[in-house]
C-alpha cells in the first residue's frame, strides 16, 4: 500500500475534560482520574468508582452521553482540521462503540411507558454525527466490542486507500457508566473493586493489579490522504501507517496465554506500514489490568520485540483515564499523538512493583523519545479481537500543541 | 464500488427450520395483536448449537451459527482460517437473553445477572461465536448502520478482499427481535399498522471476483444530500441480503442487475452479474 494517510484533527472528551490539552496534560501528570461515583453508589452496585467525564464540560446536546461526547470531539476536530466546505460534505464518517445508549436503554426498561430511545438500535451514532455536521459522504458505525476504536481508524484507512472517501472522521465514543453494565463486567470479575482507594485501583502490570476501571469518553481524529492534506497545506499531526486485526477463534473473553494472536495482529499491522520491526520505538498496551490480558499483551511483546533483542519503550494510559470500552483505544491514541509529537513516552500511574512473571518494562518515568518516532497502539475485545495500528508522530515543531 | 465474487450463500429463508408463530397482543393493552414468528427455540438449541452453547448466548448468535456452517465449511476447502473473516450486520444485539437479565439486575441485585451477559447480549457476539465455532482467524467486524448494516457487512468484506488483507469473507446480518423487550424498544405502540416481525439472517461467502462465479460490485453506505429523519421501524440489516440474494436467484445466467437499496436516506448500490 503506498497511498498514506495523515491526521489533520483531533477532537477529545475524557475523564480530563474536553480538549485535547485537558487530556494530555492529564497523562503528563500521571495521576489516576478515577473517582467515586455517586449515581453508582445509589445503583447498589459491588463497584462503585469510574473514571467519570466531568459533569461541568460543556458538551452539544443530544439524548445519550456517548452520541454528545462524540459530537464534541468531532466538533473540535473538525474545527483543527480546519476543512474547507467542499471537503467537510464529501467527508466520510466511521465511528465505533462498544454499548452505544446502553444508560438510554436501561432507562427505558425502568419506564416502559417513556418514548422510545432512539440509542436503542446501536447505528444511531454515525447517523448523529453525519446529520450534526452535514457530513454527506459514507457512514458507518462499527460495533466491535473493546477494539471498535482502532477498528474505525483502521476501516478508516482502507476506505481511505480504496477512493472511497479522501477525508474521513474517524473515532470512538462510549458511555457505560451505567448499572447494567458495570454489573455484567462485575459479575465475570475484571473490575478492580477497591473502592476504598479509588485513584489506586487501576494497576496495569502492577503485581497487585484486579482488573481496570470503567471510563467514558470520546475521540475523534480527521483523516485523509496525504495528497490531499498536502494540496490543501493543511498542518499534518501524524501519520496512520497501517493496521491489522486478528480474531483468535480461541474464546469470547479468553486470551492464548502465549500472546500468538496479539504478536499477529502487531506483525499484520507492520506488514501494512511497510516498516520493520526494528522501527517501533514505543508500545502504547491496551494494558487493562486484569492479570490475563496484561500477562498475554507482555508475552506478545516478548515474542515478538524482545526475543529478537529489541527493547521499544512501553506504556499503558488505563490507569489514569480508566477503561472507556470501544472508545478507550482513540483516547490511547489521542494520547500517543500526543507523546510522540511532544518526544516523550510517559509512564504508567499506580505502578508500586511490577508483576515479577512480566517480562515487559513499562517506563518508570517521562522519557524522552526521537523526533518523528514509530509507535505501536495494541487493543484486544470480546470475541477474540486483536487490533493494532502503526503511528508516526510529526517532525513539524507546530504539532506538539495539537 | 468495489467487486468480490459470490461463492456461496445462506439464508434463513432457504433453511428448513421449524417456526413458532405467536399473536403476541400488545404490551399497552390497546387490544391489538403483533404476529411474531421466530425459529423455535428448542430446535435452535438441539440442533443448531447444542444445549451447552444455547444457555450461554441468545438466539441471533446461534441462528448466525446455523446459517454460516455451510460457508464456512466451504471457505475452508480453499483456504487457510487466517485468510478468512466475518462481517456480520446488527443493529439491535440480543435482547432475548439481556432482558431477563436486566429485570434480575433490577428485582434482585446484581449478583444475580448472568455471567455471559457481557458476551451475549453486544452485537458482535455473533461474529465471536462464529469466528470460536469455525476456527476463523481473519479480520472480522461488526456493523450496525440502521436498516443497511448486512449491505454495509457485505461491503466491508469484499473491501478487506479488495485490499489483500482476506482471501475469503463470510458477510451478512443477522437479526433476532422478537423479544417483548425489543418489540417495544424497537416499534412501542400504537403504530399504524402491526407489521409481523420474524427473525431474519442471510449471508454470502465472498472470494475474489472471477469467471464462472457470480460477481457482485458493491459501494459503500452512502448519506444522501436529502435526509429523512431516522426511524427505528426500519431496523433490520438482515432484509436488504435476503433481497439481494432473492435478485442473485432470479437473474440469468449472463444477466446483470442493478439496484440501489435505501433506508432512511441512506443508499448502498450494488451491481450483480451472473
Amino acid at each position: 500500500m503506498s497511498l498514506r494517510v495523515v491526521v489533520t484533527g483531533v477532537g477529545v472528551v475524557s475523564p480530563a475534560g474536553r480538549g485535547f490539552a485537558r487530556h494530555f496534560n492529564a497523562l503528563r501528570a500521571g495521576r489516576s482520574l478515577v473517582r467515586r461515583v455517586s449515581a453508582l453508589q445509589h445503583a447498589h452496585l459491588g463497584v462503585n468508582i469510574a473514571a467519570e467525564v466531568p459533569r461541568t464540560t460543556k458538551l452539544p446536546r443530544s439524548g445519550d452521553s456517548h452520541v454528545s461526547y462524540a459530537l464534541a470531539a468531532v466538533q473540535d476536530a473538525l474545527l483543527q482540521a480546519a476543512l474547507p466546505s467542499r471537503n467537510k460534505r464529501d467527508a466520510a464518517v466511521i465511528f465505533g462503540t462498544a454499548i452505544a445508549g446502553s444508560e438510554n436503554m436501561e432507562t427505558f426498561f425502568d419506564n416502559l411507558g417513556a418514548p422510545i430511545p432512539e440509542s436503542f438500535v446501536f447505528g444511531t451514532l454515525a447517523e448523529h454525527i453525519s446529520s450534526h455536521f452535514g457530513l454527506f459522504g459514507p457512514i458507518s458505525t462499527l460495533s466491535t466490542g473493546c477494539t471498535a476504536g482502532l477498528d474505525s481508524i483502521g476501516t478508516a484507512l482502507d476506505v481511505i486507500r480504496s477512493n472511497a472517501a479522501h477525508v474521513v472522521i474517524a473515532g470512538a465514543a462510549d458511555a457505560p457508566l451505567t448499572p447494567i453494565v458495570i454489573a455484567a463486567f462485575d459479575r465475570i470479575g475484571v473490575l478492580a473493586r477497591n473502592n476504598s482507594k479509588p485513584d489506586g485501583a487501576s494497576q496495569p502490570l502492577d503485581e497487585n493489579r484486579s482488573g481496570f476501571v470503567i471510563g467514558e469518553g470520546a475521540a475523534a481524529f480527521v483523516l485523509e490522504s496525504e495528497d490531499h492534506a498536502c494540496a490543501r497545506n493543511a498542518n499534518i499531526l501524524g501519520t496512520v501507517l497501517g493496521y491489522g486485526s486478528v480474531s483468535s477463534a480461541y474464546h469470547m473473553t479468553g486470551m492464548r496465554d502465549d500472546g500468538r494472536d496479539i504478536a499477529n495482529a502487531i506483525s499484520k499491522s507492520l506488514m501494512d506500514a511497510c516498516v520493520p520491526l526494528t522501527s517501533v520505538t514505543l508500545v502504547d498496551m491496551h494494558g487493562t489490568g486484569t492479570r490475563m490480558n496484561d500477562h498475554c499483551e507482555a508475552k506478545a511483546i516478548e515474542r515478538l520485540f524482545y526475543k529478537e533483542g529489541l527493547r521499544p519503550f512501553v506504556t499503558v494510559q488505563k490507569s489514569i483515564m480508566g477503561h472507556a470500552l470501544g472508545a478507550s483505544n482513540t483516547l490511547e491514541v489521542a494520547g500517543l499523538l500526543g507523546m510522540l509529537n511532544n518526544g516523550v513516552c510517559l509512564p504508567p500511574a499506580n505502578m508500586t512493583r511490577k508483576d515479577p512473571r512480566i517480562h515487559v518494562e513499562p517506563v518508570a518515568e517521562p522519557t524522552q523519545i526521537p523526533s518523528a518516532s514509530i509507535a505501536a497502539k495494541i487493543s484486544s475485545g470480546f470475541s477474540g479481537i486483536h487490533s493494532a495500528l502503526i503511528l508516526q508522530g510529526s517532525a513539524d515543531d507546530r504539532c506538539r500543541h495539537i | 464500488m468495489i467487486d468480490a465474487g459470490i461463492y456461496s450463500v445462506s439464508s434463513i429463508d432457504s433453511m428448513d427450520w421449524p417456526y413458532d408463530e405467536i399473536g403476541q397482543p400488545c404490551w399497552c393493552g390497546c387490544g391489538r395483536t403483533r404476529l411474531v414468528r421466530e425459529v423455535r427455540d428448542g430446535f435452535l438449541a438441539t440442533n443448531v448449537v447444542g444445549r451447552r452453547l444455547w444457555q450461554r448466548i441468545d438466539r441471533f448468535s446461534a441462528i448466525a451459527l446455523g446459517l454460516t456452517d455451510s460457508l464456512a465449511r466451504r471457505a475452508k476447502e480453499s483456504a487457510p482460517p487466517e485468510e478468512i473473516g466475518v462481517f456480520v450486520g446488527n443493529e439491535i444485539g440480543g435482547w432475548t437473553y439481556a432482558a431477563p437479565q436486566l429485570a434480575n439486575l433490577k428485582n434482585r441485585g446484581w449478583r444475580h445477572v448472568g455471567t455471559f451477559l457481557a458476551t451475549a447480549w453486544f452485537p458482535a457476539a455473533a461474529q465471536g461465536e462464529i469466528s470460536i465455532r469455525y476456527g476463523l482467524k481473519g479480520l472480522s467486524k461488526t456493523f450496525s448502520t440502521i436498516g443497511l448494516s448486512g449491505l454495509e457487512a457485505v461491503y466491508f468484506g469484499a473491501l478487506a478482499i479488495s485490499v489483500g488483507r482476506l482471501r475469503f469473507a463470510i458477510a451478512g446480518a443477522v437479526e433476532a427481535p422478537t423479544s417483548d423487550f425489543a418489540l417495544r424498544g424497537m416499534f412501542g405502540c400504537p403504530q399504524p399498522t402491526f407489521q409481523p416481525v420474524s427473525d431474519s439472517g442471510a449471508f454470502l461467502l465472498l472470494g475474489s471476483a472471477r469467471p464462472g462465479v457470480p460477481r457482485l460490485s458493491i459501494g459503500p453506505v452512502v448519506v444522501g444530500s436529502e435526509r429523512q429523519r431516522s426511524s427505528v421501524s426500519e431496523v433490520g440489516g438482515a432484509r436488504q441480503v435476503c433481497r439481494l440474494l432473492q435478485r442473485l436467484h432470479e437473474l440469468p445466467v449472463g444477466g446483470c442487475h442493478r439496484e440501489s437499496a435505501r433506508s432512511n436516506g441512506r443508499t448502498v448500490t450494488y451491481i450483480l452479474e451472473k
